[in-house]
């Protein structure tokens, strides 16, 4: 690591977060893209915990599924984290490439939630929570790879997990037993969240959109029932539960993720549990059968993205083609008249699964 | 056997800083007058010096300084005056305060008690085949595919029974990985002796008990101190500065509060500004590549106390002994699974609670004939604990450790009738 900042020449401002902000960057020698996460040192305690972390761990967790840390310049008063670059966050993909609505098509949630869960289970598997996992902290590269970045709120943990903070996760993202006060949540802290962009990337919204923890609480008693001691031994134990509590019923999830086929919704209620040990761990969910493509049947889950662009290519270059030669042949014509029908069909490819 | 310990100068004060703003006024002031960038400056004089010291053995370089250097030892208000008084010197004079540490020639070679009493060689476990064979007789017997519906951990979401196999592999990695250079001492420092790192750790045991941090802090200071100095030569006078900044390091790593810069200077008595604090800091996360995953022996120790079914008695006395660890040099680059097994191992034994069964190797991975040679270590240890780890048996004669220092002395005045 010895990087020095006149190596990368700032290009434009990539996000905003609340200790860091993110510029693309262009390695001057090489030509090539990073993005470079700035943080200020002005604290008059030093260093601040969140770059230790982050840095320490992204130093250890190596893997496709996460992102890459090249480099770390640290001058005066600015620390540099050099990481590889990455078109865009979730959050991004899914305003600009899924559908008017946000939601994206079921062949690309299915891609994007088994590179998320391979990376969580690279994490556990280290020892390392991520704790903030959530759209706009999952990166997408132009080939459809998926990778955690943001480990700002990422900890290692030994066995037993020792008690932690309650203030981690974006409130919408947050596990209903962090919302109730508990400090010793462990790896299922990571799952729920999983869950709640699994149900996000179907619809294009939330799932849970509280504004504060009160509410974020209602909001998901409202979708999940409120949960009491016959549906959750222990519930009552918790600092934040009061025997008052609106009660709700639990809702059909179908009817809120219209799209979603019932081996999914399977998988998303697994994820979805309320009891931290009830919910699947990573390993489970990457196993489970609506991935079975990916895993028994071998199938690149970039594959997905491949089609795409060729389809995208091919559109292209028919259009193109018509264009130039408008009023040549019958046989073009005909193929101009195939593109509407390529173009519905799309939404729901046959890509064998 | 008269070695001195260094007290740290305010922590034996009923709170910490009360009003750490208020410090923190003067200690800017302080700063600008000190521009000397502490261990990079220091580093490089250090590294003239030892050039100069060439042909001297390291074993006469320890008897020597050694000597010379307690002096500054003796008293922490007189060694808070003499740091001020070389800092200054050296400001001025480099050549001089160089001197100060090589040019002792006139010290009287005497024999030295504490380098006298240790054999400093590194120790590691033993392996050989009939080690191989028991262990893995006891993983044969033990070890499972599936998880125990039988074991109440395979409910405790705390222990990640799924994850638990897998991560303590890792973890073994990790040990290997974070070893410090076990003759760093000889190696690296020129200035520094391990009588020094002693007193050093007996400091850093109070300072860490005065902030209510946790176990798992002190011991990834301790790793941070011993791999920077592995790396990086440090004169005398920043010692105590490294110290109080590695448990500051590990502290931002572990803890959901980490105690305040202010209260941090405070605790060292005020020797230091914030900025030359804080230079620190940025020094020692940058020597040590920002990399602070240490594993830490207390997973270990956890996961062989399941062959004891968690005997809280057993774990607390193996706490006493695990911490003494960190006062030995010979112990500075051994495999914290090592040390955790040997500690449980070692309190099993006082405790009289049997024989170290197949599911004790399993959990812990060490076999008896491994660990007989750090229980011998550690009866040692705690003979002549006054010298060894006063403050470590200060803090496991409290309750809350179940006196367990002075249960061991009990034992030991019964089984090897000192005194
Ligand atoms: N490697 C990258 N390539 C492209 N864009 C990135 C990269 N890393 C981060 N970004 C963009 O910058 C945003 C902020 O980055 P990051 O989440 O790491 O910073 P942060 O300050 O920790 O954010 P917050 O505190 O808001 O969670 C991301 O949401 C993403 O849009
Ligand atoms: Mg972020």
């Amino acid at each position: 690591m010895s990087a020095s900042s006149s190596q990368f020449q700032q290009l434009e401002k990539l996000g905003e977060g609340t200790y860091a902000t993110v510029y693309k960057g262009r390695n001057r020698q090489l030509g090539t893209l990073v993005a470079l996460k700035e943080i200020n040192l002005d604290s008059e305690e030093g260093t601040p915990s969140t770059a230790i972390r982050e840095i320490s761990l992204m130093k250890e967790l190596k893997h496709e599924n996460i992102v890459t840390l090249y480099d770390v310049i640290h001058t005066e008063n600015k620390l540099t984290l050099v990481f590889e670059y990455m078109d865009k966050d979730l959050k991004n993909y899914m305003d600009t490439r899924g559908h008017k609505n946000g939601a994206l098509n079921p062949p690309i949630v299915k891609s994007f939630m088994y590179q998320l869960l391979r990376g969580i289970t690279f994490c556990h598997d280290n020892r390392v929570l991520h704790r903030d996992l959530k759209p706009q902290n999952l990166l997408i590269n132009s080939k459809g790879e998926l990778k955690l970045g943001d480990f700002g709120l990422a900890r290692a943990f030994g066995i037993p997990v020792n008690t932690f903070s309650n203030e981690v996760v974006t409130l919408w993202y947050r596990a209903p037993d962090v919302l109730l006060g508990s400090r010793n949540y462990s790896t299922s802290i990571d799952m729920w969240s999983a869950g709640c962009i699994l149900a996000e990337m179907f619809t294009g919204k939330p799932l849970f959109p509280g504004s504060s923890n009160e509410d974020q609480l209602m909001k998901i008693f409202r979708i999940m029932g409120t949960p009491n001691e016959r549906t959750w031994p222990g519930v009552s134990n918790y600092p934040n539960y009061r025997s008052n509590f609106n009660v709700f019923i639990p809702q059909d999830l179908r009817v809120l993720i219209t799209n979603i086929d019932s081996v999914a919704l399977n998988l998303l209620q697994g994820l979805l549990q309320m009891r931290p040990e009830m919910r699947l761990s990573a390993r489970q969910a990457l196993n489970h059968p609506w991935l079975d493509e990916y895993n028994r049947g071998g199938k690149s889950p970039l594959l997905v993205f491949q089609q795409m662009a060729q389809q995208q290519a091919q559109d292209a270059q028919q259009l193109g083609q018509g264009q130039q030669q408008h009023q040549q042949q019958q046989q073009q014509q005909q193929q101009q008249q195939q593109q509407p029908q390529q173009h519905q069909a799309q939404p729901q490819p046959s890509y064998g699964y | 056997m008269n070695r001195i310990m260094l007290r740290p100068s305010q922590a034996n004060d009923e709170n910490v800083d009360p009003n750490p703003k208020g410090k923190s006024q003067q200690i800017s002031e302080r700063g600008q007058r000190d521009q000397i960038d502490g261990l990079t400056e220091q580093s490089t004089r250090r590294n003239r010096a030892r050039r100069a010291l060439g042909v001297i053995s390291d074993s006469t370089l320890n008897s020597r300084t050694s000597e010379q250097k307690r002096s500054i030892f003796q008293d922490p208000r007189s060694k808070i005056a003499v740091l001020k008084e070389t800092e200054e010197g050296e400001d001025e004079d480099e050549e001089q305060s160089g001197n100060e540490v090589i040019d002792d020639e006139d010290i009287v070679d005497e024999e030295d008690d504490y380098s006298q009493d240790f054999d400093f060689s590194p120790m590691s476990p033993i392996m050989n085949q009939e080690i191989y064979n028991d262990i893995e007789k006891a993983y044969k017997k033990y070890s499972m595919n599936s998880l125990d519906p039988n074991d109440e951990d395979t409910y405790d979401i705390t222990m990640v029974a799924e994850y638990g196999a897998q991560i303590f592999n890792y973890m073994h990695k990790l040990e290997i990985e974070f070893a410090p250079n076990p003759r760093y001492m000889e190696d690296v420092q020129s200035e520094l002796l391990w009588e020094h790192r002693a007193t050093l750790m007996d400091w850093l045991v109070q300072l860490h008990s005065r902030f209510n941090l946790l176990p798992e802090t002190l011991y990834l200071a301790v790793n941070v101190i011993d791999r920077f100095l592995s790396k990086q030569a440090i004169s005398l006078s920043r010692f105590q500065l490294c110290g109080a900044v590695a448990l500051f390091i590990a502290a931002k790593y572990e803890e959901i509060n980490v105690p305040t810069v202010s209260q941090m200077i405070y605790m060292v008595g005020n020797q230091f500004s914030a900025a030359e604090f804080l230079k620190a800091e940025r020094f020692m996360v940058e020597a040590l590549g920002f990399e602070f995953g240490y594993p830490g022996p207390m997973s270990f120790l956890r996961r062989g106390s399941k062959a004891d079914d968690y005997d809280s008695e057993i774990r607390t006395v193996a706490k006493y002994f695990l911490e003494i660890t960190i006062m030995d040099p010979r112990l500075v680059a051994s495999p914290v699974s090592w040390l955790a097994a040997g500690a449980q191992y070692t309190s099993r034994k006082m405790l009289g609670r049997g024989s170290w069964t197949d599911a004790h190797v399993y959990y812990s991975g060490y076999t008896a004939d491994q660990l007989a040679p750090l229980y011998d270590m550690l009866v040692d240890c705690c003979l002549k604990y006054k010298t060894h780890h006063k403050a470590i048996f200060d803090k496991y004669s409290e309750r809350r450790f179940k006196r367990s220092s002075i249960y061991v002395q009990e034992y030991l005045r019964t089984y090897y009738s000192t005194d």
